[in-house]
């Protein structure tokens, strides 16, 4: 379908940006577009304004502080998946990436915008989520398990915009990432990301179990498994029924868990 | 309505262009460059794909505006003449991976992107860069072996 009429700016600066969101309550920023504009086609959302905020320099570069790596919100997943410092230090999360819909979406797809989207069924919230990252606003600097609060829902306020992701390296840690999916280019039915931690716990975020991530910190995978079964909240969608859901999801975390401990030990 | 300036299949353009105006349907409608074809208008289907720096990207989900200064390469400036076909036409041509040819300049395009920056990918990197375009004819077997006969024509080339 056609798109309905709306404006188009691309502002110069973070501060003009959040002055035109914050003048339009059905103004939306925009960058690769890769959820929003099918969204838009398909009615399901109605813009009077969008904001392209893929330019902006503050929303971009790739880098590590020693610590932690920091990405900008607007950088292409495209250049993510290609980031040998991102392969070297968050080896999850480039293995997340390299499962997102396809290469010709993941080219103008990018990481702000699957956090802000916040779909229920991603794998990059959880993976968020899992890697401890903190999201960092316009405003404020949030945990990412803070951040996401339903699906479609996260923390941030109609003129906030996010910035950048701040992940502590995760390069030593073994990790692991379970996908169940129908189809490829659509979102995923449910999954588990999975990352040892120094301290020698193992952080496994769930998707697809609820509206937003569950976070379990664990060290064994049959308490990874009954904490998912029992937090679970699952949801039918054109994908899968949530009898399906309640059942597949404890065997991912467990899963997940048993193979993060396996390459450990 | 804006003022854009592009530069597709190297010839320099400026064009006045509708907010709302997708790359897609500017190809099309404006630039007559009816080759992009139109499928879902989701970012499904991948028909739509042309390349911008390399790399393949949905024409319906890219606002013309947003293009503002890019280089873009559609279908129609793949083939180096009017009578000679490109390395991976050639080999859709030769692999018989062409059916109702609805998906085919996407499928292409793809391809191209894919064999610029990896000449000699194995089957599961073809695979996986390809299932991001649909053929309703179901002709995946072909076109993965007509982008592998490109991939080994490259490596015969390039010793």
């Amino acid at each position: 379908m056609k798109l309905s009429p709306f404006t188009y700016c691309r502002p110069d600066s973070v501060a003009e940006a959040i002055e035109l969101l914050a003048g339009d309550p059905a103004s939306y920023p925009l960058a690769g577009g890769q959820s929003l504009m099918p969204a838009i086609a398909l009615k399901e959302r109605r813009a009077d304004l969008l904001v392209d905020i893929s330019r902006l320099d503050d929303l971009r570069g790739i880098s590590f502080s020693g610590t932690s790596v920091t990405i900008g919100a607007a950088e292409p997943m495209w250049d993510l998946e290609r980031s040998e410092l991102i392969r070297t230090h968050l080896p999850l999360l480039t293995r997340a990436l390299s499962t997102v819909a396809a290469a010709g979406i993941r080219s103008r797809a990018t990481l702000g915008g699957s956090a802000g989207w916040a779909d229920r069924t991603s794998q990059l919230p959880a993976t968020l989520v899992a890697l401890d990252a903190t999201i960092v606003s316009s405003t404020r600097r949030i945990k990412a398990h803070e951040f996401f609060v339903g699906h479609g829902q996260t923390a941030l306020n109609h003129d906030e915009l996010v910035l950048r992701f701040e992940i502590p390296s995760a390069s030593l840690g073994h990790h692991d990432l379970q996908v169940v999916r129908r189809t490829y280019i659509t979102w995923p039915v449910a999954g588990a990301a999975a990352v040892g931690t120094d301290a020698g716990t193992i952080r496994v975020a769930l998707f697809g179990a609820a509206p937003a991530p569950i976070l379990i910190v664990t060290s064994d995978p049959a308490d990874a498994a009954e904490q998912a079964s029992d937090r679970a909240a699952p949801f039918d969608d054109e994908h899968a029924t949530s009898t399906y859901r309640q059942r597949v999801i404890p065997v991912l975390a467990r899963r997940a868990v048993a193979n993060v401990l396996r390459v450990e030990t | 309505m804006k003022v854009i300036n592009l530069v597709i299949n190297g010839k320099s353009t400026t064009s006045i262009v509708g907010d709302r105006m997708t790359l897609a349907d500017y190809l099309r409608d404006e630039q007559g460059l009816t080759g992009t074809r139109l499928g879902c208008e989701q970012g499904v289907c991948g028909a739509c794909t042309v390349i911008v720096r390399k790399r393949p990207v949905r024409a319906c989900l890219y606002l013309a505006v947003q293009a503002d200064g890019q280089e873009i390469e559609t279908i129609e400036g793949l083939a180096p003449n009017a009578t000679e076909l490109s390395p991976i036409q050639d080999a859709f041509r030769q692999g018989h991976a062409v059916q109702c040819g609805f998906c085919t300049s996407g499928m292409l395009l793809t391809a191209k992107a894919l064999l610029d920056e990896n000449p000699n990918p194995d089957e599961d990197t073809i695979r996986d860069w390809m299932h991001g375009n649909i053929c309703r004819c179901v002709g995946y077997q072909q076109i993965i072996e007509a982008v592998q006969l490109a991939a080994e024509q490259n490596a015969t080339e390039t010793p």
